[in-house]
């Protein structure tokens, strides 16, 4: 008797056990979609002449992407210099974002977050890098078909899977950095991200990509 | 034969089961601590803002978000100087001249450029007043025959109860993100001023 009653509480524990372990799994499934074509498809590179996109549900007119700019840019820091980890931070308590290497700051500036959609918070590693490609998502009065979003760094862990879309990308569409504005990836401006795009690694060599952290509350 | 202290023994290996699952349950979805783990210090965040201070004249910069423009304000004696330049040129178009009373600063705010670089804003701060200013890049006039417009006189002219606390930059190409909280001071929103017909349009969203 005793036994029986032992075995069936000890089953009742594994599947405590195994609840605890579970529930951070299915909710981690619950991130939303950062951008709805790579949820759908993986992303690809893609770049659109005189394209016309869509905003807030409203037409914008496309900056058309030079790939001849590249070529005058300096080469990959860190390639033949590197001077220790490469990470990146973004707070978005502050709305900004630190990108270190080893104790060297490359660069500091503002960025968007999070608002119509939630920026997942972690360690992340940049899974996939692209200079320019088409995101979609948003329903209604929030709407938005951005072809040629440039300089775009996918990023990734256990929890946040690589089709769920998040990344740092380019911005041509607002300007209001320090304040969250985005479905749920990182908005810079392209200015800036341009020299992190060139500064961070995606894998190499069977190595992760350059590693970021997310971290802070939005204020409220 | 059951035994109380079987029963309290069962209630015991229990009770450590659930309290381990919630534990790591807690502690997995905790992701805002996750940054403590890091090896490297988090640093500390502040706005940065490009200043070149030469012996001369204070010249304050900001390129445009896609970098084809440059915006430059020239303060001397405080007389400033606003122009902008076409990096692909090269050449400097004067948009603006003011000599600002002492103690008056007109300064560029980090998302002063529209997306496109057709207009830019700067802020004007007194020890009394803060205004923001928009201009065109060009150095053109607006429809009213004015250089520049003022945000704080429209909002005065067009909305009552609320005051202007802040202009945190472009919604788009043409809608600039004007933050205001009521004149009793319980309520924050935000609005658009719209370029082009310049009205208002309170949101019911909040850009914090």
């Amino acid at each position: 008797m005793y036994f029986s009653l032992l075995r069936h509480s000890m089953s009742i524990v594994v599947i405590l056990l195994l609840a605890g372990f579970l529930t951070p799994f299915f909710s981690s499934q619950k991130v939303g979609c950062g951008n709805s074509i790579s949820c759908k498809q993986k992303p690809q590179f893609e770049i659109e002449t005189n394209a016309i996109g869509t905003y807030n549900n409203k037409p914008i007119h496309v900056p058309n992407v030079s790939l001849r700019e590249n070529e005058n840019t300096n080469p990959v820091l860190g390639a033949s210099t590197s001077q220790g980890e490469k990470h990146i931070y973004v707070n978005l308590a502050t709305q900004t974002l630190s990108a270190y290497e080893g104790e060297k700051l490359f660069i500091q500036t503002l960025i968007s977050s999070g608002l119509w959609g939630k920026t997942p918070k972690g360690d992340f590693t940049i899974w996939s890098k692209f200079r320019a490609t088409r995101m979609s998502g948003g329903s209604g009065a929030d709407y938005y078909d951005l072809p040629n979003v440039p300089y775009v760094m996918f990023f990734s862990n256990s929890e946040v899977p690589g089709s769920s879309g998040f990344s740092l990308h380019g911005t041509y569409w607002h300007n209001n950095f320090g304040h969250a504005m985005s479905h749920g990836c990182v908005n810079m401006k392209t200015t800036d991200v341009a020299k992190l795009y060139e500064w961070a690694d995606g894998p190499i060599d069977g190595k992760k990509g350059t590693i970021i952290t997310i971290y802070g509350n939005q204020p409220e | 034969m059951i035994t109380a202290r079987h029963s309290i023994e069962t209630f015991f290996i229990i009770l450590v089961g659930t309290a381990l699952a919630l534990f790591i349950t807690v502690q997995r979805n905790n992701t805002t601590n996750r940054s403590l783990y890091s090896s490297a210090a988090v640093p500390q965040a502040s706005t940065p803002l490009p200043i070149e201070a030469p012996a001369g004249p204070v010249v304050s910069v900001m390129d445009s978000p896609e970098g084809s423009k440059t915006l430059t304000v020239e303060a001397l004696h405080n007389e400033y100087t606003v122009f902008t330049s076409v990096k692909a040129e090269g050449n400097k178009q004067a948009v603006f001249q003011k000599d600002e009373p002492v103690g008056q600063v007109l300064a560029i705010p980090y998302n002063t450029w529209s997306p496109n670089a057709v207009f830019f804003f700067l802020k004007e701060e007194s020890s009394g007043a803060t205004d923001y200013l928009v201009f065109r890049a060009d150095g053109t006039s607006f429809s009213n025959g004015a250089p520049n417009l003022s945000i704080q006189q429209f909002f005065k002219d067009k909305v009552s109860s609320y005051v202007i606390e802040d202009v945190t930059g472009w919604a788009d190409n043409t809608l600039l993100i004007v933050n205001v909280k009521s004149i009793e001071g319980d309520s924050r929103v935000s609005f658009w001023f719209d370029m082009t017909s310049q009205t208002f349009t309170r949101l019911s969203t909040y850009f914090k």
